[in-house]
């Protein structure tokens, strides 16, 4: 990971030299220096790029100024001076990874940006620049980037380190998110995968790990059901963050806020195979599951005060002699029967299961789950939004929020008795599938089944990121592949609206 | 295969007497007039039956009569008339020795039958007797052809058996029945894949029952060279595992196999053959089943060699095999590596019309491989016109 410090301005002796340039602004502070340095070359060569400081514009100049030393210089556009935003400057840090990557080091001239503006441009920065290289063996030393520290130079270097720890914590949760979602199938089964939960242990999140013999006797039919046809065994893994009274080891001081992940770590469709032609798409099957870690990982890298559950329903869907078959009825711990009508429609079982098993036990204050759901919600919104589904108003319009906050968007898509009528079945509770038509809709409702509290309505939140956790091409602030959609997003809920 | 006898005349009177002639080459007087009635001018692929008091006569045109091939053409034309019947004599009276020899090669080729599994309805041709000027001049070219058609047809067998029958521990069983030819075999097991670090070919095999397995063939030879390296890909039967084939033409994929079956009949050849050149094959043995623990699209593989593979889909799954089995090959230090591997969909359209296709590193191994596929024609010649039996001939003859 990228090494990134706030600094107090000087010229760097080598390596690059990051100029964030709103629109049409003076060179000023390290940007005048090499501009003086160079004998007024740089200005001159700004003008010639017509480089005027717009969103999306950069000009490389090499060697600016042979005496100061630095190899290169990066100008990169941020727009109107007035119209700023967070997520504006997480993209213009973004866009300068690929520019300044080739060098060890560079220094970002950043005393005209506001602390948190400068923040988030390292932020920008360092979240471009995962990769995820573990399996190379052969690659060239030089066609590795090379980048290793980043100076972000600026005179309120303390304010701007309060506003970066914080970030710091919650990129090192979307970097595990993606490592977990990259991962091939074979090295990160749902025991592989809730070992990795374990290391959780050190930032002070208490964690458990259920197998087969304890979801079977809590009468998780659903989730074993779809765990059946594998050699691999499924795992449930409980993540507890108690902050709320100051963190570690502390007991919860009251209900806890609580995520749910799908991870189905590779999803073949069972019986109901799947074609062959991208199959392995389906490693990331368990995105919504490696969100949710990320995020336990986020918040309590921050230390944030709230207590919090994070929960996983680990398995693999393989067809095999063993495997369920579309047509059999499993029993969920819930109590209620479901018929099997096609054993690709797996995420929903262990949903089912492993949101029964949270709110019996934790009664939580309202809870979110992630999955990569439905294809179908692909078709609704593309790559642009998530499918957000929920049966509270106010805890949606905070979901969509902090979603808009963080460049992580949610579009809500309707629920209703019309929907949840497709789900009937002829001779259990339901079916796992409604048919073609609002496929993304009759899983949310079949979903929904599961979520009633004990006493009053529980607040929940089920959001669709089939189309948006994994990306074929390279996002502003995420290289192609996976994106950890949910892991900011949530971290943001939780900061704005339950903390303190 | 058939019983050959070498003889100077015909066994008695009775049976089927078949009589090839090359284009222009004048027929015996006693048919002469019923050639020339039915038009035969000795052309290849041309047959005409005559009854005579003495029993039916088959009159065979070999064509130009230039290569070996064109007589192997004419031979496997008299086996192809001789239905029906137990024995076949072949004239080849007035021929020169290695045409002699080639003919009864064809007919042997032709005549192979795959029956293990049924039993036949009524007669069939088992023996040929060889009707030659000099049965010992002859004999010498016989011996050496017939170690290629005996490897040709093992190759053939193991193609054509069922999967169920077949199963990587079978095959490996059927290669270590070779020693008794000379050939020492050494069959690597899990255990020792994983030791070698064959990670490619253990996930293949994950997902199958029926475990994955190395074959290493070794002919010592008599030269103090470095050997020759065959390598086969041997999937005994490919599904395609979890990107799954469709049903429709997936009982073909138990010959799936042919690659290595094709490698084992070549050492077979040398074996019978007395080689002097040291040769080793390295065939690649399992099944790529669906199953609980098959191997996923998406999974990342460590190879025999350190790199790493990333698997798009299961049903490319030859080369994964083949890349370990190479590496392992590299041990042996070979002068060349030839691999053969029913790899690919694509390559089937141009092998129909032109022979296997084929790459090679190094031009000189490729123009030698070139010429002894046209020398050796890969059988295609006389088993074309045996549809549903599997038509693998070893490449017979390195050096």
């Amino acid at each position: 990971m990228l090494d990134i410090a706030f600094v107090k301005p000087a010229l760097p002796r080598h390596g690059a030299l990051v100029l964030p340039l709103a629109e049409d602004a003076a060179l000023a502070g390290l940007a005048q220096a090499i501009d003086a340095a160079s004998g007024g070359a740089v200005a001159r060569a700004l003008a010639a790029a017509s480089f005027k400081g717009r969103k999306g514009q950069s000009c490389t100049i090499w060697a600016p100024a042979p005496d100061a030393g630095t190899a290169k210089l990066v100008a990169i556009g941020l727009g109107k001076a007035g119209e700023l935003t967070a997520e504006g400057l997480e993209a213009a840090g973004g866009a300068s990874l690929g520019l300044v990557s080739a060098e060890r080091e560079a220094v970002v001239a950043a005393e005209a940006l506001a602390p948190a503006h400068a923040a988030a441009f390292a932020l920008g920065l360092l979240l471009k620049s995962y990769r995820f290289d573990r399996y190379r063996t052969t690659e060239k030393e030089e066609d590795k980037p090379k980048l290793e520290r980043v100076a972000v130079a600026t005179d309120a270097a303390p304010a701007a380190k309060a506003a970066w720890a914080p970030m710091r914590a919650v990129a090192d949760g979307v970097f595990l998110t993606r490592d977990l979602v990259t991962e091939p199938p074979n090295i990160l089964h749902p025991e592989e995968m809730a070992e990795r939960c374990q290391a959780l242990e050190k930032l002070g999140v208490e964690v458990e790990v259920l197998g087969p013999k304890e979801m079977r006797k809590l009468g998780m039919g659903a989730l074993l059901g779809v765990a059946q046809g594998s050699t691999k065994e499924p795992r449930l893994v409980v993540m507890q963050w108690n902050g709320a009274g100051g963190g570690k080891g502390k007991k919860a001081s009251g209900r806890p806020v609580a995520f749910i992940g799908k991870g189905v770590t590779f999803d073949t469709g069972g019986i109901s195979i799947k074609p062959a032609g991208g199959m392995e798409d389906m490693k990331w099957d368990m995105a919504g599951a490696g969100a949710v870690i990320g995020l336990m990982a986020a918040l309590a890298g921050r230390k944030a005060r709230v207590d919090a559950v994070g929960l996983v329903g680990l398995v693999e869907n393989m067809p095999s002699g063993e495997a369920m078959r579309p047509g059999d009825v499993v029993k969920t711990a819930a109590g209620l029967t479901v018929e099997v009508i096609n054993t690709d429609a797996e995420g929903r079982l262990v949903l089912a299961d492993v949101i029964h098993y949270c709110q019996d036990r934790f009664e939580p204050r309202f809870m979110v789950d992630l999955a990569t759901l439905t294809g179908a919600i692909i078709v609704s919104l593309g790559h642009e939004h998530a499918g957000m589904f929920s049966n509270d108003d106010n805890l949606a319009q905070q979901v969509a929020a902090a979603g808009k906050a963080v460049g992580e968007a949610c579009w809500r898509m309707p629920l209703g008795e019309a929907y949840d009528k497709q789900i009937k079945s002829d001779i259990a509770d339901m079916k796992n599938v409604g048919g073609r038509p609002g496929g993304s809709i009759t899983a949310a409702q079949f979903i929904q089944r599961f979520v009633n509290a004990k006493d009053g309505p529980m607040p929940w939140v089920h959001l669709d990121i089939a189309g948006t956790a994994w990306s074929s091409k390279d996002l502003p602030t995420a290289p192609k592949g996976a994106t950890a959609f949910g892991v900011r997003l949530l971290d943001r809920l939780v900061a704005d609206n339950y903390e303190g | 295969m058939l019983k050959v006898r070498l003889r100077r005349e015909p066994r008695g009177t009775t049976g089927l007497r078949a009589i090839p002639l090359a284009a222009g080459a004048g027929v015996p007087q006693a048919f002469r007039a019923a050639a020339v009635a039915a038009r035969f001018t000795g052309a290849a692929e041309q047959r005409v039956e005559i009854a005579t008091p003495e029993g039916r006569v088959l009159l065979l045109g070999a064509g130009p009569a230039e290569r070996p091939l064109d007589w192997e053409g004419a031979g496997a034309a008299a086996a192809a008339g001789a239905a029906r019947t137990t024995r076949l004599s072949l004239d080849a009276r007035g021929l020169r020795a290695e045409a002699a020899a080639s003919l009864a090669a064809g007919a042997c080729l032709r005549a192979w039958r795959f029956d293990a599994h049924r039993r036949a309805e009524g007669p069939v041709l088992a023996a040929l007797d060889l009707l030659v000027d000099s049965p010992k001049a002859v004999a010498p070219h016989w011996d050496r052809l017939s170690a290629g058609v005996r490897g040709c047809l093992l190759a053939r067998g193991l193609t054509a058996e069922p999967a169920n029958h077949l199963t990587t521990r079978a095959f490996a069983a059927r290669l270590e029945a070779l020693a008794e030819y000379g050939i020492a075999v050494d069959i690597l097991g899990r255990k020792r894949l994983a030791r070698e670090g064959l990670g490619a070919l253990l996930a293949v095999g994950g997902g199958s029952p029926n475990p994955p397995r190395l074959a290493v063939l070794r002919w010592r030879g008599s030269h103090a060279a470095a050997p020759v390296a065959f390598v086969g890909k041997g999937i005994c039967f490919d599904t395609g595992g979890l990107s799954i084939k469709p049903a429709a033409g997936m009982a073909a994929m138990r010959g799936d196999m042919a690659g290595a079956a094709a490698c084992a009949g070549a050492m077979l050849a040398l074996a019978l053959r007395h080689s002097p050149a040291p040769a080793v094959a390295v065939l690649a043995l399992a099944e790529n089943s669906v199953g609980a623990a098959a191997y996923r699209p998406g999974d990342v593989l460590r190879t025999g060699s350190g790199r790493t593979v990333e698997v798009v889909d299961t049903d490319a799954e030859g080369r994964l095999v083949l890349a370990d089995a190479l590496h392992y090959a590299r041990r042996f230090r070979p002068r060349a590596m030839l691999d053969l591997a029913t790899l690919t969909g694509g390559s089937a359209p141009r092998s129909a019309a032109t022979g296997p296709g084929s790459s090679a590193t190094t031009r000189r191994c490729w123009r030698r491989w070139r010429r002894r596929g046209r020398r050796w024609a890969s059988g295609s010649g006389p088993c074309r016109s045996a549809p549903g039996t599997a038509t693998t001939c070893a490449a017979t003859s390195p050096t």
